[in-house]
């Protein structure tokens, strides 16, 4: 294997590769950071490009621009409040904040770090377990997954701050909303009204882009200030992170790596809510849970740690079986069969080399997206300079675009502006709209993988789960504890800040 | 204390939690009520349905939920203290808010018919002049210059689509 | 040197994408439009993604791919049926959703009436698969089991009335055998199960059984695409072999100018002799099987009547 290894370094030492991957890289960073613009967007608009090249360019090119992507999408999120990327959902809890308080160029900067770091070490552990990597995700099938879901929204609601049953009235709110259109399974349609145009149901981002950017556009046009950073400064950017900076968040850091990385070993859950749990994560660990959200730059290093730290795994089955876990890999097996490749055991038989190769240009990708973004985000972090009379018609202009080029249907340009109104009158009355994010992106899969699961059944429900699906139980045995445990830190918190 | 002074003591404390609370129970009622003229069932194939669980299941589940939830919460709210950020606002905002709306609405139900390219031009530069600014190239780098440059990046560069100018 | 032909070849393709093309026809002038109903990185995807590359030679502008995923392919589709039919628009489909959905949901057009088809890029076979160390070693067993057994086995599809369900009811019907249905969203997922063991069988295209190391038991269609498995013409499931392969048909809106529609139709029957075309769609492991526009409207119609009759025998 050894062997393997060396012939794998010496494919990847050329300039040739290295410069493929930072072009790959700048365009994701770019694309990522145009909202509405996913990356698998991006990555099918260029993949024909990588046909013509050779395998060794064109993967790791494609890899390049996926990671550049998810870190490209946290830019608009810290600056302006609009997600590049579903990715960068949990980001725009702190990172708007800290713009404001003049620290744009910090809080991109620890994105940048903390994704970095979080896409480094679990790229390394997915080259490292692989094999062990791949057993797991052969083992988790429907059942599994509604019970993983269950407890990640359970946790969820317990995480966001504010009153219990306003969350939980987000979280229904959320879940009603995700069942607006065709039903997850039989693609029966409900609750459309007779509009043909809602039996598409909503989408999820014209959701986002309302409840988080346009809040933003609205807040600022309460009052005709025309800078987004109060106070007049120098440099309204902000100075650079510095050690000081990171040293304290590199705990919260780890922890979310280690949350992303088994999340995204799960098959179906994905970037943005690992995203969310690295968030809730570091929330309820630090000893000062009420200043996230307010500007917390440990705030922008859990969800950027987590939601980077989900692509080495993810990898896994496409690479060892085959099979595209998401739309994402599904575009690299593209690549990979338009090469004349055959991901799967018969690759690492034959062209051992070359898969070790493309691992390990996963782990170049992330020192290059230290150095790329490291030039790039004081560029980046300047744009909150602008005169609010210009950002805001431009924020304005880009939520539009990005919202209308996912589908093409003006109803979620409508739903938009809705949600967005929804969003506001959120926030001046306390509400927490996470749970309904979290629940209107996880209700749809939870729906499909209990049908699944009691169709898998056959009739005898608890039989088969104790049976033949250990994980399940454990799980579901797992859950109330860990969610009482959760509950009673925060009580005692509460009670000891009342206390003092 | 009188009957009187404890049935005051109440409706002083409802609150806009309570008020919320309310709507939710009815919004809960309401969608129980309306499943069954909402969600259609799934063919049948063999004398099985072909989904596990009923595409009504979920959503009688969250309506339930937010009934109990509705009242649980209805409940909590009478204790609950938190300001109202609605009410707090000077009148100012409100127009602010208003021209916002009215901007952003005018911009969608104009993006069809004029294109992108011309709405988010007339929205950008009347946003700018309502902001109070008087630079002619600021007005119209970000009024002109940005909805064309967005436009032409995505459709010639990014291959994607935005809706075209009228005359195409 | 190959790493400085290679960049050379990126620059040139960057730019090629990205210029307008300056030769100004009559038709096209500006890109056209392609549709695809479905989700992003699905076969379509990929797919488009191939042809969009090759097709601008020959039509001289570029074409330009639109997702519009939802409701089973609905949302697309009706959205190209409410296109302008002045051929910049097309749409990017597959039988099932063009001919098939029609006699399960209520569609607000008539897709015979509809659209008009330009071309049939090319079909897709699917295969019957179980694992390589299942107890099945021929379609007869599975059949056997399945008769003395029924609702025990679990065929795991990828969607409902998709490309797996369709061909996989089909089948049941003609040998009598009660299954468990289980979907899965798409054919990754179910490969999964598969692999897993918790489904007992399903279908593959050859494309994802070459990556594999699954058994084989039966080939929907006609052509003999593997070694030593029956198909099903072969075991006399005529009917099964016409409606249970998945066409990839390109549509225009009804109405499309004559002219246009002449133009697009030669675009696709020379895209089709191009030689970077076939080699491209050979890695992707699909077939070129081509069909002209005309004759395809045929088939369509014929295929109609057969989900019609397929529906109603399910349903019942």
């Amino acid at each position: 294997m050894l062997d393997l290894v060396s012939e794998a370094a010496l494919m990847l030492m050329r300039l040739d590769v290295m410069l493929m991957i930072a072009a790959g890289m700048c365009l994701g960073i770019l694309v990522g950071a145009l909202p509405g613009f996913t990356t698998v967007m991006a990555m099918a608009i260029v993949l024909p490009i990588s046909f013509f090249l050779e395998p060794i360019l064109g993967i790791p090119f494609l890899i390049g621009v996926y990671k550049g992507g998810i870190f490209g999408g946290s830019i608009p999120a810290i600056l302006v409040s609009i997600p590049g990327t579903g990715a960068a959902i949990a980001t725009t809890f702190d990172g708007p904040a800290l713009t404001r308080k003049g620290q744009s160029r910090k809080a991109l900067e620890m994105a940048l770090v903390a994704s970095a770091i979080g896409d480094f070490l679990s790229s390394f552990a997915t080259v490292a377990i692989i094999g062990l990597i791949a057993m797991i995700a052969l083992m988790i099938g429907p059942p599994e997954i509604a019970a993983i879901l269950i407890l990640s929204l359970l946790i969820i609601v317990v995480t966001s701050s504010g009153n219990f049953f306003k969350n939980v009235l987000m979280l229904l709110i959320g879940a009603l909303l995700a069942m607006i259109g065709q039903d997850p399974i039989g693609a029966m349609v409900r609750f459309d009204f007779g509009f043909h145009a809602l039996q598409a149901g909503i989408d999820l981002l014209p959701l986002v882009i309302g409840l988080f950017a346009i809040p933003e556009i609205l807040l600022a046009m309460e009052r005709r200030e025309s800078a987004i950073v109060a106070g007049a400064r120098t440099r309204p950017e902000g100075d650079r992170l510095r050690w000081a900076d990171l040293k304290p968040c590199m705990r919260t850091i780890l922890r979310s790596t280690a949350l992303g990385g088994v999340i995204g070993a799960i098959p179906g859950v994905g970037q943005v809510v690992a995203a969310v749990m690295g968030y809730s994560a570091a929330k309820n660990a630090s000893k000062h849970p009420e200043r996230f959200g307010k500007g917390e730059l440990e705030g922008v290093a859990a969800p950027e740690a987590a939601n980077n730290a989900v692509n080495g795994p993810t990898m896994v089955p496409l690479l060892t079986l085959g099979i595209p876990g998401d739309n994402i890999t599904a575009i690299l097996l593209g690549a990979f069969v338009a090469q004349g490749l055959r991901p799967g055991p018969q690759l690492f038989q034959e062209q051992g080399a070359l898969v070790y190769a493309i691992l390990f240009s996963m782990l170049i990708a992330c020192v290059l997206l230290l150095v790329i973004g490291y030039v790039l985000t004081p560029v980046f972090a300047r744009l909150v300079t602008i005169n609010k009379a210009y950002l805001v018609p431009l924020m304005l202009l880009f939520a539009v675009a990005g919202t209308y080029v996912y589908r093409s249907n003006p109803m979620d340009l409508w739903f938009m502006i809705a949600f967005g109104v929804f969003g506001y009158c959120a926030r001046k009355l306390s509400f927490d709209v996470t749970p309904l994010v979290m629940s209107f992106i996880l209700m749809p899969p939870l729906e499909y993988a209990v049908g699944q699961s009691i169709l898998l059944a056959q009739g005898d429900i608890f039989g088969y789960l104790i049976g033949s699906r250990p994980i399940t139980v454990a799980v579901l045995l797992v859950t109330p504890i860990l969610i009482f445990w959760i509950a009673y830190r925060q009580r005692q918190r509460a009670l000891v800040s009342t206390e003092t | 204390m009188t009957k009187e002074d404890e049935a005051d003591g109440v409706l002083g404390k409802l609150n806009f939690n309570s008020g919320t609370a309310l709507v939710c129970i009815a919004l809960g009622i309401t969608i129980l009520a309306l499943i069954p003229y909402q969600v259609e069932e799934p063919p049948v194939f063999f004398g099985q349905s072909s989904s596990g669980i009923s595409p009504k299941l979920f959503p009688r589940i969250a309506a339930v939920g937010l009934i109990v939830t509705g009242i649980a919460y209805l409940i909590t709210s009478l204790r609950m203290n938190e300001p109202n950020g609605l009410r707090e606002l000077p009148t100012s905002a409100y127009v602010n808010l208003a021209v916002a709306l009215a901007a952003m609405i005018a911009y969608v139900a104009l993006l069809l018919p004029l294109g992108y390219a011309l709405s988010s031009a007339l929205v950008a530069i009347s946003i700018s002049i309502y902001y109070g600014s008087r630079s002619f190239l600021g007005i119209a780098t970000v009024g002109i210059g940005a909805p064309f440059a967005i436009y032409y990046l995505f459709t010639r560069v990014l291959s994607v689509s935005l809706p075209p100018l009228p005359w195409g | 040197m190959t790493s400085i032909r290679n960049l050379l070849i990126l620059a040139a393709v960057v730019f090629g994408l990205a210029a307008t093309p300056l030769a100004a026809q009559s038709y096209p002038d500006r890109p056209i439009t392609m549709i695809i109903p479905l989700g992003a990185g699905g076969s379509h995807d990929l797919n488009a993604r191939v042809i969009t590359s090759v097709l601008p030679e020959y039509l001289g502008q570029p074409v330009v791919v639109q997702l519009m995923p939802g409701a089973g392919g609905q949302t697309g589709t009706a959205a190209a049926a409410q296109a302008q039919p002045d051929g910049y628009t097309l749409l990017f489909t597959h039988n099932f959703i063009d001919q098939l959905q029609q006699h399960v949901a209520r569609l607000p057009y008539e897709p015979n009436k509809a659209f008009v088809s330009v071309a049939r890029v090319n079909t897709a076979q699917p295969v019957l698969v179980v694992r390589k160390d299942s107890p099945f070693k021929t379609w007869e067993e599975l059949v056997d089991f399945g008769k003395k057994n029924p609702g025990k086995l679990r065929f795991g599809h990828s969607g409902n009335w998709g490309a797996f369900m369709v061909p996989g009811l089909a089948l049941l019907k003609e040998v009598d055998v009660k299954a468990t249905l289980i979907p899965y969203q798409g054919g990754g997922p179910v490969m999964q199960a598969l692999l897993a063991g918790d489904v007992d069988f399903t279908f593959a295209f050859p494309s994802v059984l070459s990556g594999q190391d699954l058994r084989a038991l039966l080939i929907v269609g006609e052509e003999k695409i593997l070694e030593g498995i029956p198909t099903t013409t072969e075991l006399g499931f005529t009917t099964v072999s016409e409606i249970g392969v998945m066409h990839r048909p390109v549509l225009a809106p009804a109405g499309t100018p004559e002219d246009r529609l002449k133009v697009l139709r030669e675009a696709f029957s020379k895209l089709n002799e191009n030689k970077v075309f076939k080699e491209l769609m050979g890695r992707l492991g699909e077939n070129t099987s081509y069909m002209d526009g005309e004759k395809y409207d045929e088939l369509r119609r014929r295929q109609s009547e057969e989900y019609k009759a397929l529906v109603a025998s399910f349903t019942e």
